[in-house]
């Protein structure tokens, strides 16, 4: 099977399409072009921390993707916020979490989830505390400067 | 197929569309809980033949997820799977709430649950 690296490459992902600077497809022995799920992973992964390092509010598209690439469930993260899985209906119904107190957490959640067994005791300035918007761009920030993320860059929103 | 390494599972590199990247977000969920509805040969190849799967919602109610994967072989071995088909019940696809409808409709485009070549 032969790889093909491809410059930019674009993705759609929790419910908006993203662009990264490089991907690698295969050629599998039917001539068909594909992504291995490795390669999956590592897009994802830069995804994921690309929604996590912003205070905008989550999308319901954004934390059903969360959860997939976590493999955490609506009740796990209902569970986490001490909140009744029927919220999470309502936050589906809505199309989003409708506070931005509420998302914010969720994205630590699930930056932890996935960054947290390597950068997790790693210290941070201060500032990085000074608000929601200041902890979740430093973080997002570490995750690419220690090579557990590339870097996702949103192209258009749904 | 789940013994393979994650560099041999692929998912076919196809038009972006929303149920495109559902499809491969939800492939490791996939993998992990699906039940295998059959096999049915390749139109034209020997060494691949076509596997159909039904994967439960996650959150225990809704669509779940109908997939269906080309299964390469070297030697008798499976050596790549591809998923080529996913449907979740969204963009007018077809969607199965439970394992029998999902199996019914398998069944209707040729996967049979014992494999003769």
């Amino acid at each position: 099977m032969k790889n093909r690296n491809v410059r930019t490459h674009q993705v759609f992902a929790a419910g908006q399409l993203w662009l990264l600077e490089s991907a690698t497809l295969t050629v599998l022995p039917d001539g068909s072009e594909a992504i291995s799920a490795t390669e999956l992973n590592r897009i994802h992964k830069a995804i994921a921390n690309a929604i996590c390092g912003t205070a905008d509010h989550l999308s319901f598209e954004e934390f059903e993707f969360l959860c997939d690439i976590t493999e955490s469930t609506f009740s796990n993260a209902a569970v986490y916020l001490g909140l009744n899985k029927s919220t999470v209906s309502t936050w589906r119904r809505r199309g989003l979490v409708p506070s931005k107190l509420v998302g914010n957490a969720l994205k630590r959640w699930f930056w932890f989830k996935l960054f947290g067994d390597s950068l997790g005791k790693q210290s941070l300035p201060i500032s990085a505390f000074a608000s929601d918007l200041a902890f979740l761009e430093t973080a997002s920030q570490a995750a690419i400067r220690a090579n557990l993320s590339d870097k996702a860059v949103l192209k258009q929103a749904s | 197929m789940r013994r393979l390494s994650s560099d041999r599972v692929f998912v076919q590199h196809n038009p972006l569309t929303p149920r495109y990247g559902r499809a491969q977000a939800k492939l490791t969920w996939i993998l992990k809980t699906s039940t295998s509805l059959g096999l049915r040969p390749h139109e034209s190849a020997a060494d691949r033949v076509e596997l159909s799967l039904w994967a439960p919602n996650p959150e225990g109610r809704g669509h779940g997820y109908y997939a269906c994967f080309r299964l390469f072989f070297e030697s008798e071995v499976v050596t790549a799977a591809m998923l080529f088909c996913f449907y979740d019940g969204t963009e007018k696809s077809p969607g199965f709430r439970d394992l029998i409808s999902a199996l019914e409709f398998a069944r209707l485009n040729g996967f049979k649950e014992t494999y003769e070549e």
